[in-house]
């Protein structure tokens, strides 16, 4: 019946009578094997490349490094205060505004909560699981169109005012442009946020927020989006927190974030920009079950990684955020816990398609295969990094350890490039920032990647600039000259890989992949979450073997805190949640 | 004097307008701009950074947007910082505070150990003790702030473990007095070091004119010890020099403090511009650049005064 079904589709696309994007949710809906798929794909693009890997059963992998535990002691009691040092100033505390990863897993997810989260607190496992948090259900339309959400009752936000299926939409509407469906944005509408969040809300095809009854909420879609909820879980780097529209009606667009108001087991309590942000427990959360076992988290500012090792071992603060790989084995002889776990983290290089020597994609494999990235993670980042498998977040429901890119040799990658006709290698320039969101260490990192593709001839020129200024650069798209650039981010939505395979994503480096955005239109639309996966592992398959993104390293994030701090879960994603943890005297 | 502050006065204003626009002229040399430091990656979609620029007002004419900046000003509103959502006067004095804080600190050291230098290394000129104490203060004086300061802190933080490296409080116990005294001397001195290096050899080079004088002469044939010719003689007549040097090196403290903020993690006006410009805060740049100029020309303008009452001539 499968193998009648797929010889249809197959003769349909052949003759013209399916169009590829229409065939590949065909095949994924057939359950067709990623190499299988991969090989029509190719059969139909006339081009003769070979499949990348077969096909998985489900996300795997480990629960995290081999090398550092996924958490610290654990046990019951409850209060204390925890002082932990962070890499970067927290930015805007509005759950709609605020874009680091800093400010999420620090104040924003304890203070706000959004609709549906994923499972943080969970040591066991790659969570990339949805669970309701304010909701008590979601319901799919069988036709993927509607989702409605039932809230769950009671709740009020901690300024005293109810959280309700008004809240949710005057939420929605502040980061949701509806310019395009030639609607008029109401007065909460944010710019700004609309900005941050648009990746997300206008391909979701968000068409109207109807509140049913207080208590039920449903978003009505121009046509199925499978990573909906999923998406708007990830919106803007962390869930879509829930704010009180009292604030704003009150104080206005700024007084958001000198006033952070939600439903969260946590109440913010001050903030000195540079310093610190302090917040308190919520006395009166909405579960008592799930209330914070702390008295108060001070988040403090500690841009200097030696400044923030010193005050660790000076018991300044209990725990650290980015701490300097070197440091790592001295502070755990010295007492201290590292943890790491996987995470959605991706460091990731893209290819400029101007440049006349990418053209073939001889060169391009050559590249990729000149690049140790195993080494890189072991020996320059000492186990705090793991090396990328492919462009999918490691914690993704999409994620499969069989979409393997290619592994590691230089001396083929040194007959590819000879037969390509660069026997003697080529100048190209790399552009790097000196730090910045998830970048670990860019520049030595760098090196490392021009090191290795000196030895099969490639010379690679660093380029580096300061942060803002990367992003100003990156985000106009690479120049001429430039050869390649790289960005760290991921999801554990695979809705991602739209973000930098797509010809009108990201797209820095000009790419236009035959084939790869039906595939990821295939995926983004697919009613069956076992057909979404398999599009999307065939869009990144097909960048496999076409190689215009490079998935370089998996960042495990460590973590360093004192044995005092008990229940610390390290988080399979971004953003941390700290109900569970306390303190000891 | 009164026709004299009026003209100071006044002339202020077109000081400040004009420090406004060159900074507001530099930053916007600067790649980048609050718009992308917002969107990060999302400043891809061409539509999204129109929106936010638009939001902004960083799609007006440069002009139009330092008139609006100008004009809110003057009705005492410093606009809302791009990277915290906040009103920059409610960030900006707290800052301001701290700043002052690290500039007395430094002030205190500036001029205790200056004169001291200064004194001792005139009485004893030419010994080795001069020699070495002189070379030392050239030295000081042309080292970057940023560098003595991380000696400093290596040194006494996380080799010797005496004081703090960081911060104005400890996080873990509460502020007192004492523990922002011990928070203090680290950055304070380390801000001080120039100034300091300077009033010691203004000091110097005053007192050895000072000594040569024929009434230094007169006292030490009357058999007064040195520590009397010294400090009871010849430092009244240094000390206007001293005060009006040591009235200058206010303002450069102040405004120096910058590189010191940023080594130490002192949360004062110089690591809000570092993060500002980090940020592309533009708005928050130019209500903390003014604020450094005002403190600035207001020292100037005070102890421009006072040479003033001393002297009338000065007027001019």
């Amino acid at each position: 019946m499968h193998e009648q079904g797929i010889e249809d589709a197959v003769a349909k696309v052949l003759t013209g009578r399916m169009t590829r994007r229409k065939f590949m949710i065909r095949a994924a809906e057939l359950g067709l094997t990623v190499s299988a798929a991969g090989a029509i794909l190719a059969a139909c693009a006339n081009k003769s490349v070979t499949a990348v890997g077969s096909p998985g059963a489900s996300a795997g992998g480990a629960t995290g490094a081999d090398t550092y535990p996924v958490t610290g002691p654990m046990g019951d009691g409850s209060g204390g205060t925890l002082i932990l040092g962070q890499e970067s100033d927290m930015d805007v505390l509005d759950p709609a505004l605020g874009v680091g990863a800093v400010t999420w897993r620090t104040v924003l997810y304890q203070v706000y909560e959004s609709l549906a989260t994923r499972e943080l607190n969970n040591p066991e496992g790659i969570s990339g699981k949805i669970v309701p948090n304010i909701t008590d259900s979601i319901d799919e339309s069988p036709d993927g169109t509607t989702y409605t959400f039932h809230l769950h009752p009671g709740i009020k936000f901690t300024d005293g005012t109810p959280f309700d299926g008004e809240a949710v939409k005057w939420n929605v509407e502040r980061q949701w442009d509806q310019s395009p469906l030639g609607r008029t944005n109401p007065s909460h509408f944010d710019p700004n946020a609309a900005g941050v969040r648009s990746w997300f809300w206008t391909p979701s095809k968000l068409k109207n927020i109807v509140v049913v009854d207080p208590q039920t909420v449903r978003f009505e879609l121009g046509g199925p989006f499978s990573e909906f909820v999923g998406g708007m879980i990830e919106a803007g780097l962390g869930t879509m927190g829930i704010s009180s529209p009292a604030i704003w009606e009150k104080y206005g667009t700024s007084g958001i974030a000198e006033h952070p108001t939600g439903t969260g087991p946590f109440l913010f309590d001050s903030r000195v920009q540079g310093d610190n942000v302090t917040i308190v427990k919520n006395p009166s959360y909405w579960d008592p079950s799930r209330a914070a076992k702390l008295d108060k988290i001070i988040f403090k500012v500690l841009p200097d990684a030696a400044t923030r090792v010193q005050a660790l071992r000076a018991g300044e603060v209990h725990g650290i955020f980015a701490p300097p790989p070197s440091e790592l084995e001295s502070l755990k002889q010295a007492g201290f816990i590292v943890t790491a776990r996987i995470n959605p983290h991706l460091w990731y290089l893209s290819l400029n398609a101007n440049e006349a020597y990418w053209k073939d994609v001889r060169v391009r494999q050559a590249f990729w295969l000149s690049i140790d990235r195993e080494g890189m993670a072991k020996n320059l980042l000492k186990g705090t990094s793991i090396a990328a498998q492919n462009m999918t977040g490691r914690t993704s429901a999409a994620y499969s350890d069989s979409v393997q890119y290619p592994t590691y040799d230089p001396d083929k990658a040194k007959k590819l490039l000879a037969d390509a006709g660069f026997k003697d290698g080529f100048d190209t320039i790399f552009q790097i920032p000196t730090g910045g969101s998830g970048e670990v260490m860019p520049v030595e990192m760098a090196e490392w990647i021009a090191s290795n593709a000196a030895k099969i001839g490639i010379r690679v020129k660093l380029q580096t600039s300061e942060w803002i200024t990367y992003l100003h650069d990156w985000g106009g798209g690479m120049k001429p000259g430039v050869g390649l650039n790289q960005m760290s981010w991921g999801m554990t939505s695979p809705y991602w890989l739209n973000l930098p395979l797509r010809s009108n994503g990201f797209n820095v480096g000009h790419t236009k992949i035959e084939g790869m955005d039906d595939l990821l239109d295939a995926g983004n639309e697919a009613l069956d979450p076992a057909a979404a996966a398999h599009a999307y592992q065939l869009a990144d398959s097909l960048n496999g073997e076409q190689m215009w993104a490079l998935p370089i390293i998996n960042d495990l994030a460590p973590v360093v805190i004192s044995p005092k701090v008990m229940n610390f879960v390290h988080t399979p994603d971004w953003w941390w949640d700290y109900r569970n943890v306390w303190v000891k005297a | 004097m009164i026709a004299y502050l009026a003209r100071r006065t006044l002339a202020t204003i077109p000081t400040l307008i004009g420090v406004s626009i060159v900074t507001f002229a530099l930053i916007k040399l600067v790649p980048g701009d609050p718009a992308q430091a917002i969107l990060g990656p999302a400043q891809t979609n061409p539509q999204a950074l129109a929106a936010v620029r638009h939001s902004l007002g960083l799609d007006q004419p440069v002009t139009t947007q330092y008139w609006i900046w100008l004009t809110h000003l003057v009705s005492g509103d410093l606009g809302v910082s791009s990277q915290f959502r906040v009103p920059v006067a409610t960030i900006l004095f707290g800052k301001v505070g701290n700043t002052l804080i690290l500039t007395v600190g430094s002030l205190v050291f500036a001029i205790t150990l200056g004169l001291a230098l200064g004194i001792t290394t005139a009485v004893r000129r030419g010994s080795r003790y001069d020699r070495g104490a002189m070379f030392l203060s050239l030295v000081a004086a042309s080292a970057p702030v940023f560098w003595i300061g991380i000696l400093l802190s290596y040194l006494f933080s996380i080799q010797l473990g005496l004081l703090p490296a960081m911060g104005m409080a400890s996080a873990t116990e509460p502020s007192t007095p004492l523990t922002l005294l011990q928070h203090l001397i680290l950055p304070a001195f380390t801000n001080s070091v120039i100034s300091l290096a300077v009033i010691a050899r203004i000091v110097r080079s005053t007192m050895l004119e000072t000594l040569a004088q024929p009434y230094i002469l007169a006292a030490r044939s009357r058999g007064f010890s040195t520590r009397r010719v010294v400090l009871g003689h010849a430092f009244r007549n240094v000390l206007p020099d001293a005060i009006n040097i040591t009235g200058l090196q206010v303002g450069y403290l102040f405004g120096g403090a910058l590189f010191t903020e940023v080594v130490f993690n002192w949360p004062g006006i110089g690591s809000l511009i570092y993060n500002s410009i980090q940020a592309r805060d533009y708005v928050m740049l130019q209500g903390a650049v003014l604020v450094v100029s005002l403190v600035f020309i207001l020292v100037n303008f005070g102890s421009d005064s006072a040479r003033v009452a001393l002297d009338p001539k000065a007027a001019g």
